[in-house]
């Protein structure tokens, strides 16, 4: 860098009117953001939650009934706490690497309660899902809680 | 004469970028120590202070040098070694993205730069991480995300801000002042 670019440099303010059309850009990129995503989608209560550990179907609950459907090759790793409301998911025979799925079936919603998948803990602290939008992935896990929607049509996958 | 100056030059840059790498890294961990902004993924990103820092004083391929440091080094000291997939490329997007508004779009504001980087840091690294997984669903956060980015951007911007401010000349003029004395 250049002495004179240096000096241009340190006299510029935090502020310039250039910096309008900058800001302009990104509050319309924004507003195209919430109205694709947030304002124009109409979401409902989901059915139930299903779960998918390296993209294979674990299991599937259903918050009418309160049943749960395992898949055979995960029989003997799911465990469900019908007085805690949870289902625990344990990833390696000696139960040290685990997800523990809680669920309120009155309120139908579903939200990560513990991992041991990194401290950053990014699934334990995502949102809770409500609706049947909205997702919570455990990425060390390849773990996912998908909502099932009430047509029962799953939600649509890209890539 | 000229090349052992060149050669001192070179070193004290690569001294400084290891320098901006190492305080990205551990800006990086210790933010990773607290827990993300309402939704998973959403933090300040006081390390990207350091990417920007030597991306203008040292020069753009040093950012990417501070910007490749930081994400993989700082995924594996985080545990989360899978983050790089998207991490890695969305930072990659928006270092492009300042340094095109660094080179062409001179008049506009540092804090406006980091505004943009952020906001397409974080926009890019939710898209990505949804190719990945191969679900659209956590798309509904992008809004969100894009919001918390400009909170982001403008605290980058400001404290990348007063650094320039602040940082003396010979921090930025390095390849400048050594040019001249080696045509002396």
């Amino acid at each position: 860098m250049k002495a004179e670019d240096v000096e241009r440099l340190k006299l510029k303010k935090p502020f310039s009117v250039s910096d309008i059309i900058v800001y302009a850009i990104l509050t319309l990129f924004i507003f195209s953001l919430f109205l694709a995503f947030v304002i124009l989608p109409k979401n409902t209560k989901s059915d139930g939650f299903k779960v998918t550990i390296n993209d294979n179907q674990a299991f599937v609950f259903e918050y009418e009934t309160g049943k749960l459907t395992v898949d055979g090759n995960f029989y003997d790793r799911v465990f469900y706490n019908e007085t805690t409301s949870t289902i625990t998911v344990y990833h390696t025979a000696d139960k040290t690497s685990f997800n523990v799925i809680a669920f309120d079936r009155q309120n139908k919603k579903v939200w990560m309660e513990e991992s041991t998948c990194s401290h950053t803990k990014d699934c334990v602290y995502s949102p809770a899902i409500e609706s049947d939008a909205g997702m919570i992935y455990c990425a060390p896990h390849q773990l996912k809680i998908s909502p099932i929607s009430p047509s029962g049509a799953l939600p649509p996958v890209i890539g | 004469m000229k090349k052992s100056l060149n050669t001192k030059v070179s070193a004290k840059k690569i001294a400084l970028c290891a320098l901006f790498s190492a305080m990205a890294l551990i800006a990086f961990s210790i933010e990773s120590l607290i827990p993300p902004i309402v939704i998973p993924g959403a933090k300040i990103g006081v390390s990207n202070i350091f990417i920007l820092l030597a991306t203008i004083c040292l020069g753009y391929p040093y950012g990417i040098i501070v910007l490749i440091v930081k994400v993989t080094l700082g995924s594996i000291f985080a545990g989360n070694i899978s983050s790089i997939m998207y991490s890695l490329p969305a930072g990659a997007l928006a270092l492009t993205l300042e340094i095109l508004l660094l080179q062409f779009a001179k008049k506009v504001s540092v804090v406006a730069v980091s505004v943009a980087g952020s906001v397409i840091n974080i926009t890019a690294q939710n898209v990505v991480f949804c190719l990945v997984t191969k679900t659209s669903a956590y798309l509904c956060y992008l809004p969100y995300l894009a919001l918390i980015g400009v909170v982001s951007g403008i605290a980058v911007g400001f404290a990348v801000y007063l650094c320039v401010k602040l940082m003396p000349n010979s921090a930025f003029t390095l390849s400048a002042s050594t040019h001249n004395k080696t045509e002396e």
